[in-house]
């Protein structure tokens, strides 16, 4: 319980995320996956409004790790590539990832109220 | 994998060294290799142009991490040992990864904006290329040192008539006389200035080949401090008169003829009939030619001896000296003026004395400095322009920036920091302009250093050097400061506070920066108001030149250089050739008449005096151009007879000699008097005027024609075989022509070169290339500005349009005609086109009184050409003005006003 609270304080440090982490995060929420299954799911997630070009890609994951908001794994036994290095999501990372979420969540809120309250103004 | 993916993977992974190492050992094959499936699938979705896109995206990707990258490596290695140390070592890391934020956010907004950044990098581009490929050009001549051992104390010792080149030449006895006498000089040397009247004919393998060499005093070169590429110099035996024959080749001569064989020196090649030995062969860095020679060329140095008998040429060397460390060119004159004070005193008699002392580098350059500091000042003026129309640009998008400017310094960006981004930006820009100018100077430079008909010296040294790409990169750097300057005084006054006060929709661009962007426009506007009124002048004097009427009709003729290595015996034989020769020409089917001439016009000038018999002349001999020539010369030319008679067969070496004058030359010497059946003195001998010749423009088409006088060539004869060159008329295409006459020419004397020829055209044309040559990259230089200015006013009113867009909506509801509205804006465009234009205008009056050397029949302040430039301005600014006035007047009210 006390992990879990230090871990919320600590993760408000990263807010706002930047969206190319954003979806990173939420590429891995669903599991280990490497670098280039994550572009692939960003891409069709976003249907092509971010393209993780290699180096932004490998880049973010580096500075994602640093930060400990993933980790490195070993990945399955069987795979297809020997270079490919597998991530998964860190505790600290799950709780960024939830926190960024309530975050957008609150602004959707507040956006929709704030429209519906000015629509009746605009004819 | 297809060869075009694997190119693409190889360029890609190259790029990755210039990420750090630790990003390389940890994700470079992983990146490589999901590149590799990214350039897979685009090629296959997209083809090739796909694959380019992902390339050029990947990369720019890259590129813009590099940075972020290097910064990351840095605290991961450097983590613990920052920690302690002083806080100067912790500022100076924070500026760097500061700086590497900018660098990497400037980059993002530029991928962003790829349209803007492409057309901002060719408006910069045209400005650096422009002026890269002046200052290459200007470079050899106004620059870089020429290609001698201390070049600075090497001068030029003319002699001090005007006029032909025997005016500006020494007899080889002053030579003599001024190394023994001066004080100043290290040492003095000289070359034989008329080599072009000599020729040589290589006969060996291949065909015979015509070569022009230029004999030099046997410490020429080393008083230059040229170094040979191979070989030793003239050694004594050979720079006597009659000496052993030797050659020094060209560089050009040597790569051309021989391949470039290490072996030649020492080789003996066969010379007008004689083995003559190469001793030595000249380095590519200097070009005779093209220093001293302009527009010639030149294919090997032969020794020329200073003794009695070259002196007996009279006026004919050219000289060059060393002074001594520490001696003026003031004081070296002063010098040899004493020397010929001296001299004259000595021997009363003794004609031809003379020095004028000038700095080699200055000589050389000499009349075309001017030309060349036009072109520069040319080069600056469209550098202006395009700066103009950036500032133009980026201020146009000041207004979105000031907004982020505003939110980012009130989220507590300091001041400095945004200035430091807009610089890079800005800086950003001008790199990649500079990337453009560079590629734009490198072909500019290339076509240049082609060319070898333009008689400007050191052109073809021209290059690509690291002067010019250092002058390349200092130019964009100023750039990209000058034009960020704009942006960057927006915030410097503080104006995002005030951007986030406006209300982004209805707020129209503040009175303030419209000044700015229209005091822009009109700069640019005025400068090539300049511009184009600087080359409207030169383009009319062009065409004034090409109107001259140069006394002879030089469409429809080709001349060849006829040199045989034949001996003659006597006069007779030597006429007898030349007679069987011109016969054979002229009965070739299709040639309507055959002329000889010793000089032809536009080439070869020398002078002889000539007197009447019987007048004294207290005030100096009079001198005229000599030609000498057969008796179909005058006919062949077109040049008209305006009395007497033409010469004879008759008129031969046992005949009175005769002598046809020209109009001038009959004036001068025989004011008001019929100068015909009149004798006159040449060479010592009585001559007999039996026609009047019309004037011929020889020396240059812009000087009218000096005395000169024909004389037949059948009685001149005094030994050796004089090089001659025939002229052809004929209606026949020119290869046709060529043929049927190389033909002939080998059929007679098989020994003879007979590749050298030239349409009398093709004469006319290189004697105008300097004046041609400025004038097309004035003229381009003024089409760019005119262009960018064209494009900075459409630019500027297109935005304004836009903004105005809902005011128009509401003029227009309330009844304003859409005629009306595109008249206001055209008027605007005029009006802003005229300021322009006055100021320019107002400009060009007081700068083209500098171009007045280079005017030829049309005044600084010609009418004609300020009101043409004028117009093509207005005119050009309305149609660019008239596009945002058409959108603006098809607005429609309802959505305008929907919109506000």
């Amino acid at each position: 319980m006390v992990r879990a609270g230090a871990d919320a304080a600590r993760a408000a440090g990263f807010l706002p995320l930047k969206p190319v982490r954003f979806h990173v995060l939420l590429a891995l929420a669903a599991g280990e996956s490497h670098g280039y299954a994550i572009r692939q799911e960003v891409e069709s997630r976003t249907e092509g409004a971010i393209r993780l070009w290699p180096t932004t890609l490998y880049g973010t994951l580096s500075e994602l790790e640093s930060d400990g908001l993933i980790e490195e794994t070993s990945g399955p036994r069987v795979s297809d590539d020997v270079h490919r290095r597998y991530y998964r999501l860190s505790g600290l990372g799950r709780s960024v990832l939830a926190a960024e979420t309530d975050r957008l969540a609150a602004l959707v809120r507040e956006s929709r109220s704030r429209q519906s309250r000015s629509r009746p103004r605009e004819v | 994998m297809s060869d075009r993916v694997r190119l693409a993977v190889r360029v890609f992974a190259v790029l990755h060294w210039l990420l750090p190492a630790r990003y390389r050992r940890r994700h470079g094959a992983e990146s490589v290799s999901a590149f590799e499936r990214m350039a897979q699938e685009s090629l296959s979705r997209s083809g090739t142009a796909g694959l380019v896109r992902s390339l050029v995206s990947a990369s720019l990707d890259l590129l813009s991490r590099v940075p972020a990258e290097h910064g990351a490596a840095r605290r991961a290695e450097s983590i613990g040992a920052t920690r302690g140390s002083g806080g100067l070592m912790r500022r100076m890391d924070g500026l760097r990864s500061g700086i590497a934020q900018d660098v990497r956010y400037a980059l993002r907004r530029l991928r962003r904006e790829p349209g803007f950044a492409i057309f901002a990098a060719l408006i910069i581009g045209l400005g650096i290329g422009a002026n890269t490929a002046v200052f290459s050009v200007m470079s050899p001549l106004l620059i870089r040192s020429l290609p001698f051992r201390e070049p600075e104390r090497l001068v030029w010792v003319s002699n001090v008539g005007r006029g032909g080149l025997s005016s500006v030449t020494s007899r080889t006895s002053n030579l003599r006389d001024f190394r023994e006498l001066n004080r100043t000089f290290e040492s003095l040397t000289g070359y034989f200035a008329f080599f072009d009247y000599g020729s040589y004919t290589l006969v060996g393998t291949g065909e015979p080949e015509r070569l022009v060499g230029v004999g030099i005093a046997q410490d020429f070169l080393d008083v230059l401090g040229v170094a040979p590429r191979l070989g030793r110099g003239f050694v004594d035996e050979e720079s006597v008169w009659g000496g052993r024959a030797a050659a020094i080749l060209t560089h050009d001569f040597w790569v051309r003829r021989f391949n470039a064989r290490p072996d030649m020196v020492g080789q003996s090649i066969t010379l007008n009939g004689a083995p003559t030995e190469v001793v030595r062969v000249l380095p590519s860095t200097f070009d005779f030619a093209s220093t001293f020679t302009p527009a010639s060329h030149i294919d090997f140095l032969l020794p020329f001896p200073i003794s009695d008998e070259t002196d007996n040429w009279g006026n004919t060397l050219a000289m060059v000296g060393r002074l001594r460390p520490g001696v003026t060119v003031a004081e070296a004159q002063a010098d040899l003026d004493r020397v010929i004070t001296q001299l004259q005193r000595d021997d009363p008699n003794r004609w031809g004395l003379g020095a004028r002392v000038t700095g080699l580098r200055d000589h050389i350059a000499g009349e075309h400095r001017s030309a060349m500091l036009l072109l520069a000042a040319a080069a600056a003026a469209v550098m202006l322009v395009a700066c103009a129309n950036l500032s133009n640009l980026l201020l146009a998008r000041g207004r979105t920036r000031s907004k982020e400017m505003a939110v980012r310094s009130a989220l507590g960006a300091e001041r400095r920091r945004l200035l430091r981004q807009l610089t890079i930006e800005s800086l950003g820009l001008a790199l990649a302009g500079g990337v453009v100018g560079v590629a734009v100077a490198w072909l500019i430079i290339g076509a240049v250093a082609q060319t070898s008909s333009v008689s400007i010296p050191m052109l073809r040294t021209v290059s690509m050097d690291g002067a010019v790409l250092l002058f390349a990169l200092g130019i964009t750097l100023v750039t990209g400061l000058l034009t960020g300057l704009a942006p960057v005084l927006q915030v410097w006054r503080g104006r995002e506070a005030a951007a986030m006060r406006e209300n982004s929709r209805s707020v129209t661009e503040s009175r303030r920066s419209t000044t700015i962007r229209e005091a822009l426009v009109v700069g640019e506007m005025a400068a090539a108001c300049v511009l184009l009124v600087g080359s409207g002048l030169l383009i009319r004097s062009f065409l004034r030149v090409l109107e001259v009427d140069l006394g002879y009709t030089p469409s429809g003729t080709v001349s060849w250089r006829v040199d045989t290595t034949r001996p003659f015996e006597n006069a007779q034989g030597h006429v007898a050739y030349y007679d069987a020769l011109t016969r054979r020409i002229s009965e070739l089917p299709g040639v309507e008449s055959v002329g000889l001439t010793d000089a032809p016009p536009l080439g070869r000038n020398r002078q002889w005096g000539i007197r009447v018999l019987g007048v004294d002349y207290p005030d100096g001999q009079p001198s005229a151009f000599p030609r000498l020539v057969d008796r179909g010369y005058l006919e062949a030319m077109q040049i008209p007879l305006r009395s007497g008679r033409h010469f004879l067969p008759s008129d031969n070496a046992a005949s009175r000699k005769v002598v046809i004058l020209n109009q001038t030359a009959a004036r001068a010497l025989f004011p008001g008097q019929d100068a015909l059946g009149r004798t006159v003195i040449i060479i010592g001998q009585e001559w007999e005027v039996i026609g009047i010749a019309g004037d011929v423009r020889h020396q240059a088409l812009e000087e009218a024609s000096g005395s000169e006088m024909y004389l037949p060539f059948t009685q001149l004869w005094e030994g050796g075989s004089p090089a001659f060159t025939l002229v052809v008329r004929s209606g026949l295409p020119l290869p046709s022509l060529v043929a049927n006459v190389r033909g002939a020419l080998r059929e007679l004397d098989p020994s003879m070169a007979t590749g050298d020829h030239q349409t009398l055209d093709a004469v006319v044309d290189q004697a105008i290339s300097p004046r041609r040559f400025v004038l097309v990259i004035l003229g381009g230089f003024a089409a760019t500005a005119l262009l960018l200015a064209a494009l900075g006013i459409y630019a500027v009113l297109s935005y304004t349009v836009s903004q105005r867009i809902p005011e128009i909506g509401v003029r227009m509801a309330l009844g304003e005609s859409a005629a009306h509205v595109r008249w206001r804006i055209v008027r605007r465009t005029l009006g802003l086109a005229l300021l322009g234009v006055v100021i320019g205008a107002t400009l060009s009056a007081a700068l083209t009184r500098l171009l007045q050397s280079m005017l030829f029949g049309v005044a600084p302040a010609d009418p004609v050409t300020f009101g043409a430039m004028a117009a093509l301005l207005l005119v050009v600014s309305a149609i660019a003005g008239f596009l945002p006035a058409r959108r603006a007047s098809a607005t429609d009210p309802v959505a305008a006003l929907r919109f506000s």
